[in-house]
């Protein structure tokens, strides 16, 4: 007895679908994560990190780590997974996670505006190896 | 004598019930979540899962049986305590995707060793593509997400899954894409061969 395929179901209209709805996806994705920063932004505004914002921060970072990388956005991706690692981090002592997260929120909020949908060349390197560093110190 | 019926053979064509299959996404966010479910809805899926890190995933696992996953190479939990507090490794509860998928394969304690796996990956690196692949995945989707890649993929896993083998140092999905003789003076490194057929899936017509 012949099985079903899979292949059968998958037609080409249905995938020209999926694409449509990645193509979208893709299109509205500085526009969705706008608010996201904006937010991150109001909450480095409030001075010191309480555990509940850090958590907070760190589920945004990772949202918006997973969404960039989908995309390919590599810059972004990378930012947002590198805040996501210094917010989880216990190396770190409040106000100089504070700074280094405000150097991060500030660096993907300029980055999205900008429209960054790569691994920003050479800036792009420039500012990631400035971050990491000033995280390894 | 108590009188008795024959219930009839169902000799009619089995069909692939793709509403009943049950899907678990694991990505770190619930954007990304979304367009992954968003594809798989337009496809026909209509069981669909989500867990955000690893942990997440085993536990749905053994609460739900799961027919297929879709995995993030790189999930929340995979940067998240990268470091601890005296600079230590870090802590063995937290995983990634691609040890997640090691987990399942090899773990004692899996829920499915044979789960179909397909794994979303960054960066077509060597590094990245052997890593998920000698962790045992079944195909892996590139990023940028193309939807035409995506189903090809997922059309391997259901309609060609490959057996599953298990050596000393590997257990998955056979990753001999083409059937060739061993080279000469090599001892074959399989110990076991499981072969997986599709009427043997739960979504198959009649197995549900």
């Amino acid at each position: 007895m012949t099985m079903p395929k899979l292949a059968n179901y998958i037609t080409k209209d249905k995938i020209e679908e999926c694409q449509r709805l990645i193509d979208t996806s893709r299109e509205g994705f500085f526009d969705d994560i706008a608010p996201i920063l904006e937010n991150l932004r109001g909450i480095m505004d409030a001075g010191q990190l309480t555990e509940k914002q850090i958590d907070a921060m760190g589920t945004a970072a990772a949202d918006i780590q997973s969404h960039a990388s989908l995309f390919g956005y590599q810059l972004i991706a990378a930012l947002a997974g590198q805040l996501t690692a210094l917010l989880a981090s216990k190396r770190f002592d409040n106000e100089r996670k504070t700074l280094l997260v405000r150097k991060y929120v500030e660096a993907l909020a300029m980055a999205c505006e900008r429209r960054i949908n790569d691994s920003g060349g050479t800036v792009g390197e420039l500012i990631l190896k400035d971050l990491a560093a000033a995280t390894a110190k | 004598m108590m009188p008795y019926t024959v219930k009839p053979l169902n000799r009619s064509a089995p069909t692939l019930r793709i509403d009943k299959i049950q899907v678990l996404v694991v990505v770190g966010g619930e954007k990304a979540a979304s367009l992954i479910k968003s594809i798989f809805e337009q496809l026909g899926f209509r069981n669909l899962m989500v867990a955000y890190d690893p942990d997440e995933a085993v536990a749905m696992m053994r609460e739900v049986i799961i027919d297929l996953v879709v995995t993030d190479a790189e999930i929340r939990a995979a940067a998240l305590h990268s470091d601890t507090e005296d600079g230590e490794a870090p802590p063995p509860e937290y995983i990634s995707g691609v040890e997640l998928v090691r987990h399942l394969r090899t773990s004692p304690s899996s829920p499915n060793p044979y789960i179909p796996v397909i794994m979303l990956v960054n960066q077509a690196t060597a590094k990245s593509i052997i890593d998920a692949r000698d962790s045992g995945v079944n195909e892996i989707v590139l990023k940028p997400i193309n939807a035409a890649d995506f189903c090809l993929r997922l059309i391997h896993v259901v309609d060609h899954p490959r057996p599953f083998v298990t050596a000393d140092t590997y257990k998955g999905p056979c990753r001999r894409r083409k059937q060739v003789a061993l080279p000469e003076g090599q001892a074959e490194r399989r110990l076991r061969e499981v072969r997986l057929f599709r009427h043997t899936h739960r979504w198959q017509n009649g197995t549900l």
